[in-house]
């Protein structure tokens, strides 16, 4: 084993000693100082950066304000990819109440607040086989990027 | 092998100290806080922290003990992963917003919790409750009307009880918070009657012991008898004489894909109270990633039919929040109507 092996061998090692661990979040949420609508049509260009399609947009606040209920802005934006929702639909029926993915976003007073499940800590309450298991930790990743990039924006709007 | 090991060595003290010293506790704040208690500490689901009142009123070792053990069933959840370094950077971050006034002792007080009991229901119980259970929701909400400001907490929550030295009881008790609900008692009780009180809520802790039945499947799926069409209609026909608002049935894929290409045996059938969403979103804001209720009914490639619908005893499990526990149960109950209607 040559130095520069070790040293990146030693290197790794430091790494898995000291990086932090990922949070156990069940519920993913982030916040963004954006006006509502902004970031509800920001999210929708996010989530076509990385590759999901938004299904449909559901206005749980003009529900509530039409059966006579105060409430601010409140919209859950359904998405998903057809491919894996058509895929996994035939192999994990048990799965099809989740689809398409729904993410819940809601005013704060000036901010506007993001919400989705978190896939990978379903796992064990789907009973989740390996490939599914890997599955769902490729889409937390992905919310994770796509919750990232509201706070990205948001800081580009601070500054 | 000697020089590698101790190359590996400083190698890994020097990440160490690094991670020490480089934990940035408004990023960390930023990370995993300020989506419940605001980007500048203001409130929202959580507590406005930034307030200054607040910050004097909290030491750094309840500050501590908060994040590591959360609040359970209250929402904030328990930040086990975080590093010691990086709980002390966001101890330190926070501590920008005010100085401790309170000290630190956690010494008992020598309370009388039979005398504090008539004591807090008459000075304390309006605001949380005769059961030291809080407020109804936590935090502030700019969203929908509440009762007050800032939602009193949960004062027999287990989490916040190890945290809270009987010192800072007293001091909150004694100064009250300024710019919230939280009103000073100095002039009110005398030092005995407030000890009595602490006293009282000492013994009132709520049952958090972890549950320890296996986890439930998040989905259930029926077998079900007849053709895919009739299966829809009998769901639709129960969903609406249980006296839901029902939403025109959508397609899984619908939205995904063209009308042409969207597979049409795959339906889902929602519906909801809007009642009973609206008492919930007061106390869980983040509960639309499970709305609306829906019953998918599916037509399998061998012909099959399959209702598959949500597990509502599992999704409860999700919010750390047993202020929803009767929303789900009714919910629950609800579910169970329509699929006993459906599936017998």
């Amino acid at each position: 084993m040559n130095r520069l092996t070790m040293g990146v061998w030693g290197t790794l090692l430091a790494w898995m000693l000291v990086a932090p661990l990922q949070a156990d979040e069940k519920l993913l949420t982030v916040r963004s100082p954006q006006a509502f609508d902004l970031a509800l049509e920001q999210v929708q260009e996010v989530l076509k950066k990385h590759n999901f399609t938004v299904a449909h947009i559901q206005k749980c606040d003009g529900g509530l304000q039409d059966m006579g209920y105060t409430t601010d802005n409140y919209k859950i934006v359904f998405f998903g990819r057809l491919e894996e929702v058509r895929e996994l639909s035939k192999t994990h029926p048990e799965l099809v109440p989740l689809f398409p993915f729904k993410l819940a976003v809601y005013a704060e007073g000036k901010d506007t607040l993001f919400s989705v499940l978190n896939p990978a800590e379903l796992a064990p309450l789907l009973n989740a086989d390996k490939a599914l298991a890997e599955q769902l930790v490729v889409w937390e990743q992905d919310f994770r990027a796509v919750l990232n990039d509201m706070q990205v924006v948001q800081v580009a709007h601070i500054h | 092998m000697k020089e590698w090991l101790r190359s590996c060595l400083a190698v890994v003290l020097l990440a160490t100290v690094s991670n020490t010293y480089s934990a940035d506790g408004r990023a960390l704040f930023t990370q995993h806080c300020s989506a419940c208690h605001g980007e500048a500490g203001a409130g929202g689901i959580g507590l406005p922290l930034s307030a200054p009142t607040v910050m004097h009123s909290l030491t750094d070792d309840y500050l501590r003990k908060t994040i590591r053990s959360g609040r359970p069933g209250r929402i904030m959840p328990a930040f086990e992963q975080l590093t010691a370094a990086e709980v002390e950077a966001l101890v330190h971050y926070m501590r920008g917003w005010g100085e401790a006034k309170v000290e630190e002792s956690v010494l008992p007080l020598a309370g009388d919790a039979v005398r504090g009991k008539p004591l807090f229901e008459h000075y304390c119980a309006s605001c949380h409750g005769q059961d030291l259970s809080g407020g109804e929701g936590t935090g502030v909400t700019f969203s929908r009307a509440r009762d007050l400001p800032i939602m009193p907490p949960a004062l027999n929550n287990a989490g916040f009880l190890q945290a809270a030295s009987d010192g800072m009881l007293r001091y909150i008790i004694q100064q009250g918070r300024e710019g919230t609900p939280m009103p000073s008692f100095a002039t009110t009780l005398n030092a005995t009657q407030i000890d009595d009180i602490i006293a009282y809520v000492r013994t009132r802790e709520s049952d958090t012991s972890a549950d320890v039945s296996p986890p439930e499947s998040l989905t259930i799926m029926y077998s079900v008898e007849g053709t895919f069409d009739e299966t829809v209609d009998r769901v639709r026909e129960a969903i609406r004489s249980n006296n839901f608002r029902v939403f025109p049935d959508r397609f899984v894929e619908e939205g995904l894909t063209d009308e042409f290409s969207v597979n049409k045996r795959q339906i889902s059938l929602r519906f909801c109270n809007f009642s009973k969403l609206y008492e919930a979103l007061k106390v869980e804001p983040r509960l639309g990633v499970i709305l609306p209720c829906t019953l998918t009914v599916i037509e399998q490639e061998d012909g099959s039919v399959k209702l598959v619908a949500a597990n509502v005893t599992a999704l409860a499990k999700l919010f750390n929040n047993n202020q929803l526990d009767e929303v789900f149960a009714h919910i629950k109950a609800s579910y169970d109507t329509v699929l006993d209607e459906v599936t017998f």
